[in-house]
């Protein structure tokens, strides 16, 4: 039995006299019919935003509108499912409801969605004449009209602008569309044909969920069915208040700001995150200046559902079942209404999900890690993580195709091939994509190039995207590609990060950010001609045409390139930790330049016929030197302090703060250890530009890292990102009074 | 080594049998290599151990001891009685799993070699970001050569390939030790010239290097997956080269003269020189074993739908079969890399007799999916197993025996076995051990019929129309339980349960299953007569390969099909059709027969009538039939089975959570016809069945047993 469980282990037993066992049958039940829902979603579908990037999910509710199983790809639907199954009981019970009905659920502002491209299915079950549940499925369409395609308007100025929303209307009766909505939507949408049928899709979905739910109720009855989905509920919530009392009480606090550059000018809106921890609850409080006239303002699914549930459960309530239960042991809050973070009609919200929700999404990441770093439990002190950037430059293209017909083509690749968080396990993932989004993949080559008039370059690595650190972040894509037999297609792109990129946790640093560009007028089609290979940007001559993060009706013509990279994850701990054996690999194998392996790592790197490889001896002692300059009180070798293992580098003693490697005393509890120690600063574009990693230098407001090392082995403590004429309190939690435990 | 036989009726002395043809199915499993042979309806089993540093040893002293059962020796055995050898292995399988291989090189595209390392992104399912992991490194970056040379989609060279880069990056890659080089490039399966030519140069300059192309590997597009399954073809190929000539050579060198077929993934037989070339075919052939036995089964007694399940020492695998053939399933995952090989579609989940059971993060029982393993195994075995296991629960429960486990000769520490379940899960729940091992028995049921429910009701059939036919040594203990959880009402565990799998062996026929990427709109019917010889030529092939294998081309039987989407969509739907069904127009083309074939599969009104239809892959299965085991049922009387009854144990039987003295039934004496029932165990050598209250069993002329639910 693990940590964990044997401290929850009285939850199951005590929790009612109801048999755990069949609790647990149950349980699975209701999984595997949201499981079913969703195969035959993904098996209909042709829409590759469903079968290949899973933007899509399908959760089974009870009467009440609690949810009772998920089959999670999109995590931040489980909030959005919520709301809109809570509104519709609200808006139609008792007496506007029939079996068969379908509500149709698009709207962020009343039913939940993430952004309007993002369409839910809502069907009650009834079993004879009543009912015994719901089912709700979503899928991101291609289309839905307005300003922009595939529902992302970068440059839309009000949500009226941008697409059309469907605010739970009943979409059809007994199962079937109404030929009425039909029509509607066809004249509405660029795409009728696709949209139609994945909504088909979406209702077979229901109602493959419904027969299966109406079996339950047949084989148990339905009391003792619902005294089980108490019972479940009671579980998970038993189990994860419980959890959260092993992290000690107090606030954990940080700040972020959300970018947008559509309107000529790169603007940061500020947001900040506070999570009070009060015994076995939690308290999510966010803030954020007011809402602003384009199209990141935040949903409030996309606070609860990006912001709040998809890092609460990739990185803490990871093995906890999910239903309704979870939800108990939280409490949101966002402040007045008219904010980035609780916008009212009409901001513009059709990217609310990737800019603010993601950017809030990583600030929760961030006070997780910091909570956790100091709980009482062994397991929870390993669930700290580098920042998952959530953010890749999506690009949607509009043109006349070979055949004279339309196209709508929207490449995945770049958009979710972003690299994930370092884990305490090993270095993060690659390609990892968007933490909200499960399974995610994208298409291969051949897959584009067959239904596509596109041809591909070059699909890599980009190098050093993954953040620096004792744990490397996750590596991200780096794809251009051209025009194939078609020419003058018109372009929307779209990126959350383009100058603050996922942040290090515990010392480490900050992935390579994004960027879209298009190389102009180039000479690929005459090297192509000339039978020469062009498989890599390196390769070409022509214009870089840096893009804006967010801009619309970007031209692309026969000879230009496309070229995308995507942001990489965080890194954890100190890179002067990483085994230069791992940084050595990592340089065989093109992860990293010679210069991130120098100045990131601290590697004395050689050079021989075999290529460049690492000198591990004189890579310690050069890491020693370096610091010691840094840092003229260092005592200690930073060898003997690595190989102490470990991943948080500060600690909580009794009355003070302890560096974790060494553990020198840095601060009294009381105070802000972080304020004690005067940081290195740097900035974020000199660095990352010396070591060839991807970041847009910012004129105005420029970014700054601000690098933290222990006075006695001088290890990186804390590496956080400043923004000049911003001042902030640099992130630290805040004991609650009395309430300070030492982490055993 | 042991072996030991039955013979239809009852059990008789050595120095029976009237001598004829012999054909000898072994299956090298992780523990144990089985051997069935079969001479006319008489069938003869024999078991060793399995041999991981040369598993041609294991099949020898098999074949051994199948011999001396026949009063014979191996060479006389080999020589003048064996008509056909089949073998099952899991080389491939452990190749993969441990990663031990050959050094493999790549020649790719230039501009696309790091796909070999992210692929299409490797996030799963899993909330826990600590599960996310990237894809092990196949092959090292030093490894891998980028080539100039690109064809597009249609066809057409874009960049010619670049011949002097070739030869260099040859004798790099040569010089750095590969033992094989996979050539992967995009597009090679519209114009597989540039992979030909690249083919030929390394045999030219490197001869003693083994190469594959990726479209000979797969001849299908989506490029990660055909040039995994090219690199995987590579790394697995040093071990089963060896395997191959070794058991080639040892059974010549005894005298046997005859073609040696090895069964593949597909539930069919390969030739030796068939596996040397894409020894990657060969993957998961064990379980596909069981599912051809059980095919077989289902077309000796006229079963429509069969599930079948076998339950081992870490998983539980399940698949239907529906009309007498095994379902397919296309571009398979082999452990954690996408290729493009079909296999028979077997469901895997982590339920077997070496399942953990523990406690979930809510403190609640669970049943996996961790495994205690072969070592140390069950805490009952006594090998420093802590971790109470599904074994445990069956022997704390009272359905194993600690006296008579595998006929005796495996001893059962009872009272660990107790005291860990306790420990470990009990006290937490105010269990005592029988409570505890109910509940993980019930969990491990519910399980398994979930399982079961997914393969028969995602593909469109009732499980309450299906019959279950459970083999293996463990399922016939919760088979009854599955069945009635999921009200289906027969079920057959075989005679020979455990070695069912290698007895499908016999049952294989030849196998080729070719394809060849088209990306053809249907509508476009200029291109018709290009498509027809794009097949035909794709037929030619798949009857050259089995005519070389020594089959008569004449009797080779064809079946057609593709792999067939709406325009829009990106994953296709596999139907067959009849080779003139491509030149229809209007009534009965591939449009009508595939709307309908898609709403059989999705659901009425699903089909896209309004956008086009493309077809992608056309797909040519040779099958040439293999002589089969011609086992005749004996004449049954029914009569009650009392003779068999050989006393009674004190059980605890959770499906009705009571404490019972069971009667206990010695299968050695039951006849055909016997019958009795439940609640009763029948205690077979190497397996127990559980026959629970108000069932019926009977043995049937096949020495089957038949239980009514």
């Amino acid at each position: 039995m693990d940590k964990l469980s044997q401290d929850t282990a009285d939850v199951a037993r005590s929790a009612s006299a109801l048999d755990p066992i069949t609790a647990e049958v149950v349980r699975c039940a209701f999984e595997n019919i949201a499981d079913e829902m969703a195969i035959v979603l993904l098996r209909t579908s042709g829409s590759p935003v469903l079968t290949e990037a899973k933007d899509f999910s399908a959760i089974v509710f009870d009467a009440a509108g609690r949810q009772v199983g998920v089959a999670g790809y999109v995590l931040g639907h489980f909030a959005s499912s919520r709301i809109a199954v809570q509104e519709i009981i609200k808006k139609r019970m008792p007496d506007d409801l029939e079996p068969g009905d379908i509500f149709i659920c698009n709207d962020p502002y009343t039913v939940g969605a993430l952004h309007q491209g993002d369409v839910g299915i809502v069907m009650p079950i009834y079993d004879g004449e009543k009912l015994i549940g719901w089912t709700f499925t979503n899928a991101h369409l291609i289309d839905v009209g307005g300003a922009s395609i595939s529902g992302m308007a970068p440059e839309a100025h009000d949500c009226f602008e941008e697409a059309i929303r469907f605010p739970g209307v009943r979409a059809g009766t007994n199962g079937v569309l109404n030929p009425e909505w039909v029509s509607f939507i066809e004249v509405n949408v660029r795409v009728p044909v696709s949209f139609i049928n994945d909504v088909r899709s979406l209702i077979a979905a229901c109602n493959a969920g419904a027969v299966r739910m109406r079996g339950l109720v047949a084989e148990y009855g339905l009391g003792t069915l619902h005294d089980y989905i108490d019972y479940n509920i009671e579980l998970t919530e038993k189990a994860l208040s419980a959890r959260i009392a092993l992290l000690p009480d107090g606030t954990a606090r940080t700040y972020d700001w959300v970018e947008y550059d559509g309107r000529g000018t790169a603007d940061l809106h500020a947001v900040s995150c506070e999570m009070i921890v009060d015994g076995d609850k939690l308290k999510f409080t966010f803030t954020g200046v007011d809402q602003v006239a384009a199209f990141i303002n935040a949903t409030p699914s996309a606070v609860a559902g990006l912001g709040v549930m998809t890092p609460f459960l990739c990185q803490f309530a990871q093995d906890i079942p999910f239903n309704e239960g979870i939800w108990n042991c939280i409490e949101i809050d966002t402040g007045r209404p008219g904010t980035v973070v609780n916008p009212v009609v009409p901001a513009p919200v059709t990217n609310a999900h990737m800019e603010t929700g993601a950017r809030l999404g990583r600030m929760v990441g961030e006070v997780l890690s910091q909570v956790c770093s100091l709980s009482s439990s062994a397991t929870l002190r390993d669930r700290v993580a580098g920042q998952a950037p959530s953010s890749g430059p999506g690009a949607a293209w509009f043109g006349v195709k070979e055949d004279g017909e339309l196209a709508i083509i929207f490449p995945l690749d770049s958009l979710v091939a972003i690299g994930g968080g370092a884990q305490t396990t090993g270095d993060g993932q690659d390609m990892y994509g968007f933490q909200t989004t499960l399974a995610v993949s994208f298409p291969d080559v051949e897959v584009h190039e067959l239904v596509d008039p596109f041809f591909i370059l070059w699909r890599r690595f980009k190098v050093n995207s993954g953040g620096a650190g004792h744990n490397r972040g996750g590596m991200a894509l780096d794809q251009g590609y051209m025009l194939w037999n078609v020419d003058n297609f018109s372009g929307s792109c779209f990126m959350a990060a383009v100058e603050l990129p996922a942040r290090g946790i515990s010392g480490g640093y900050p992935g390579g950010a994004g960027r879209s560009a298009v190389i102009r007028s180039s000479d690929v089609l005459a090297q192509l001609e000339a039978g020469k290979s062009v498989s890599s940007p390196e390769k070409l001559q022509g214009t870089l045409d840096i893009l804006p993060a967010k801009v619309s009706n970007v031209p692309l013509r026969q000879g230009d390139v496309y070229w995308a990279i995507s942001s990489g994850g965080g890194g954890l701990g100190d890179p002067f930790h990483r085994s230069p054996e791992l940084v050595d690999r990592d340089l065989r194998d093109a992860r990293i330049t010679r210069s991130a392996a120098e100045e990131l790592y601290g590697t004395v790197v050689c050079e021989s016929s075999d290529g460049l490889t690492v000198d591990i001896d004189g890579t310690w002692e050069n890491r020693d030197s370096v610091r010691l300059a840094l840092v003229p009180t260092k005592t200690l070798r930073l060898k003997d302090v690595a190989s102490a293992g470990g991943f948080n580098s500060v600690k909580a003693g009794k009355d003070h703060w302890a560096c974790a490697y060494c553990d020198t005393e840095l601060a009294s509890t009381a105070d802000n250890w972080k304020e004690r120690l005067a940081p290195r600063r740097r900035l974020l574009a000199d660095l990352f530009g010396a070591v060839q990693t991807q970041v847009r230098r910012r004129q105005h407001q420029p970014v700054h890292l601000a690098e933290r090392y222990c006075p006695t082995c001088a290890s990186s403590l804390s590496v956080d990102i400043e923004v000049e004429e911003a001042e902030r309190t640099p992130p630290v939690f805040t004991f609650a009074t009395g309430q300070l435990q030492a982490a055993e | 080594m042991c072996a030991w036989r039955f013979v239809k009726f009852g059990f008789e002395s050595k120095g029976k049998y009237k001598m004829s043809e012999i054909s000898i199915g072994i299956d090298v499993g992780g523990t144990h290599t089985d051997l069935i042979a079969i001479m006319d309806d008489q069938v003869v089993r024999a078991k060793a151990l399995t041999t991981h540093d040369d598993y041609s040893e294991g099949i020898f002293s098999a074949l051994e001891g199948a011999a001396s059962e026949f009063d014979l020796s191996v060479d006389d055995l080999l020589s003048n009685h064996a008509r056909a050898f089949v073998n099952g292995n899991t080389i491939v399988t452990n190749a993969i799993t441990e990663m031990k291989g050959a050094r493999v090189g790549v020649l790719v595209t230039s501009g696309f070699a790091d796909i070999l390392q992210f692929g299409r992104g490797n996030r799963s399912n899993d909330f826990d970001d600590q599960l996310q992991q990237n894809l092990p490194q196949t092959v090292a970056k030093e490894m891998v050569a980028e080539i100039d040379e690109r064809i597009n989609r249609d066809g057409n060279v874009v960049v010619p390939l670049d011949k002097e880069q070739v030869e260099r990056e040859v004798i790099r890659l040569k010089d750095l030790g590969v033992d094989a080089i996979a050539v992967c490039f995009l597009w090679c399966t519209r114009n597989d010239a540039h992979e030909r030519e690249v083919e030929r140069i390394i045999r030219e300059i490197a001869p003693d290097i083994f190469v594959t192309c990726s479209v000979t590997a797969a001849s299908v597009f989506r490029e990660f997956e055909r040039w995994m399954t090219a690199i995987l073809n590579c790394f697995v190929q040093p071990p089963v080269e060896n395997f191959v000539n070794k058991v080639s050579d040892g059974l010549l060198a005894r005298g046997y003269t005859r073609a040696v077929e090895f069964f593949n993934g597909l539930g069919g037989v390969l030739g030796a020189d068939e596996v040397r070339e894409l020894p990657i075919l060969l993957y998961s052939s064990g379980p596909a074993g069981g599912a051809i036995a059980a095919a077989a089964l289902a077309r000796r007694y006229g079963i429509e739908n069969l599930l079948c399940g076998d339950m081992g020492g870490t998983s539980f695998d399940t698949t239907l079969v529906h009309r007498e053939k095994p379902i397919v399933a296309q571009r398979c995952r082999i452990g954690t890399f996408d290729t493009a090989i079909s296999l028979l579609d077997i469901v895997s989940i982590g339920a077997g007799g070496g399942s953990i059971v523990g406690l979930d993060a809510r403190g609640v029982p669970k049943v996996g999916p961790q495994s205690s393993g072969s070592f140390p195994g069950p805490v009952c075995y006594g090998n420093g197993g802590t971790a109470p296991t599904i074994t445990d629960c069956m022997v704390t429960l009272g359905f194993l025996r600690p006296d008579n486990y595998l006929g005796g000769r495996h001893a059962l520490d009872v009272e660990a076995a107790k005291k860990a379940l306790v420990s470990e899960v009990g006290d937490a729940m105010g269990w005592d051990a029988v409570e505890t091992s109910a509940g993980a028995y019930k969990l491990a049921v519910a399980n398994m019929a979930n399982a079961l429910r997914g393969v028969s009701i995602q593909r469109g059939h009732d499980p309450r129309k299906c019959t279950f036919v459970a083999y293996g040594g463990a399922l016939p203990m919760f088979a009854a339980a599955i069945c009635r959880q999921l009200n289906i009402a027969d079920m057959i565990v075989p005679n020979h349960s455990s070695a069912f799998s290698a007895y499908g062996l016999l049952e294989a026929d030849y196998i080729s299953r070719k394809s060849i990427t088209l990306g053809w709109g249907v509508e476009n019917r200029d291109q018709l007569a290009s498509i027809v010889e794009a097949r035909d030529n794709l037929e030619r092939e798949i009857l050259d390969e089995i005519e070389r294998a020594g089959f008569d081309r004449e009797g080779i039987q064809l079946r057609h099909g593709a792999d067939i989407r709406y325009a829009g969509q990106l994953n296709e739907l596999y139907m067959d059709f009849s080779p003139e069904d491509l030149l229809k127009e209007g009534e009965g083309d591939l449009r009508q027969q595939f709307d309908l074939a898609y709403e059989e599969e999705f659901g009425a009104e699903t089909a896209w009538h309004d956008a086009g239809l493309m077809l992608i892959n056309y797909v040519i299965t040779g099958v040439a039939v293999r002589q089969k085991p011609d086992l005749k049922p004996v004449e049954v009387t029914r009569h009650p089975a009392d003779e068999a009854l050989t006393g009674s144990c004190s059980m605890f039987l959770p499906d009705i959570s009571e404490q019972l003295d069971t009667p206990v039934y010695d299968s050695e004496k039951m006849k055909p016809g016997a019958w009795f029932q439940g609640p009763g165990i029948i205690e077979v050598r190497d397996t127990t069945i559980y026959v629970p209250r108000e069932a019926t069993v009977e043995r049937d002329g096949y020495l089957n047993f038949i239980l009514k639910l």
